[in-house]
């Protein structure tokens, strides 16, 4: 190495990076790979400006890409997208999921359903109830304000209601 | 039925085995890196995959390498500022001064020669190898690299030198960008 091209790799270690060159996505690199690199502007700038992805395409190249030779490749998208799903499975089902949340998520579902069954007893409650609860409204109004003093109004009301029975049991023993 | 794991795993152990691999990174980290890497944002780079462009071994294989690279890089500077017990004082903090150069000037082969020569000190066979081309391609291609830079910071920086020795003086422009 002359002193001249010395110079010149220190200059070139401290150049600016420059991002306007183009990056390509790995599909292009992989096909560059498969056609045995020929030249090609853009994936040569996309490797010459991207170290990651220059690393490991020297790696693949200088390896002669054995990883390669324990696959068996199918060749579509929806294969691969299967694939890497049916790996990926088990780190899912494995990974991490917080007690936390969990628990939060089944007291929501508890409270949920308390709040459904309390308005379905209310809403059947209230279709079943009306009559009595009247005839029940309208006694406790006689004996509090005595409201009533004809013997007809008093005992149809108290015909609706519970009570009707125990003074018509009481009329009877005496 | 085929299996992508075989695949990932052999990739990403070639890529951080033999080297200074930190402890705590499993090779299952890496490998939960990648597929991570294919399936997130609802699979977007893993639906990027061109069967009428790519071979999927190759594909997958330079996703597995390149994430397991860059996520060993990730971990590495960290490690080296636990393990290395060096004093505040001595770590550079100040940004190293960039150089503008004529990027534009050299074809895309030629910077990359020369990335793979300087930057990732690649000795001539090896470039040779990954660019799939002789030796003496790489060296012409360097020669001719070094050629066009030279010549431009004569005719920018208006700096000399000795046609028979090929050293420039004192006023060399490439000195001068050294030390600026």
């Amino acid at each position: 190495m002359t002193y001249e091209e010395d110079k010149l790799k220190s200059i070139w270690l401290a150049r600016q990076q420059d991002p306007a060159f183009e990056l390509v996505d790995e599909n292009a690199v992989a096909a560059w790979l498969d056609d045995g690199c020929p030249e090609n502007e853009a994936v040569e700038s996309s490797l010459a400006s991207n170290r990651p992805l220059r690393e490991a395409v020297s790696a693949i190249r200088l390896d002669g890409n054995q990883a390669a030779n324990e696959f068996v490749p199918e060749g579509t998208r929806q294969h691969l997208l299967a694939h890497v799903l049916e790996a990926f499975q088990p780190k899912l089902a494995n990974s991490e999921r917080s007690p936390v949340i969990g628990s939060i998520g089944l007291r929501m579902a508890a409270a949920a359903a308390a709040i459904v069954v309390a308005a379905l007893g209310f809403s059947f409650g209230r279709v079943a109830a009306p009559a009595t609860n009247q005839a029940t409204n309208d006694f406790v109004a006689v004996v509090t304000f005595d409201m009533l003093t004809e013997d007809d109004n008093l005992d149809s009301i108290l015909m609706g209601t519970a009570l009707a029975i125990d003074i018509m049991s009481e009329g009877d023993a005496q | 039925m085929a299996n992508t794991t075989g695949l990932v795993v052999a990739a990403v152990r070639r890529a951080i085995g033999g080297g200074n691999r930190p402890a705590d990174l499993e090779l299952e980290d890496i490998v939960q890196a990648v597929y991570l890497k294919l399936v997130r944002n609802d699979c977007r780079l893993l639906r990027t995959f061109d069967p009428e462009r790519a071979s999927m071994s190759t594909w997958l294989t330079l996703v597995a390498r390149s994430t397991a690279i860059d996520t060993l890089r990730r971990q590495r500077p960290t490690m080296a500022l636990v393990d290395e017990d060096t004093p505040d004082q001595q770590m550079p903090n100040a940004e190293p001064t960039r150089i503008d150069l004529p990027l534009h000037s050299l074809t895309a082969r030629q910077r990359l020669v020369l990335t793979l020569l300087f930057d990732d000190d690649r000795s001539v066979p090896e470039a040779a190898e990954i660019l799939g081309v002789n030796e003496q391609t790489v060296r012409s291609t360097k020669h001719k690299a070094l050629e066009r830079l030279r010549g431009y910071f004569r005719t920018h920086e208006g700096g000399t030198e000795d046609p028979n020795t090929g050293q420039s003086n004192g006023d060399d422009p490439v000195t001068k960008g050294v030390q600026n």
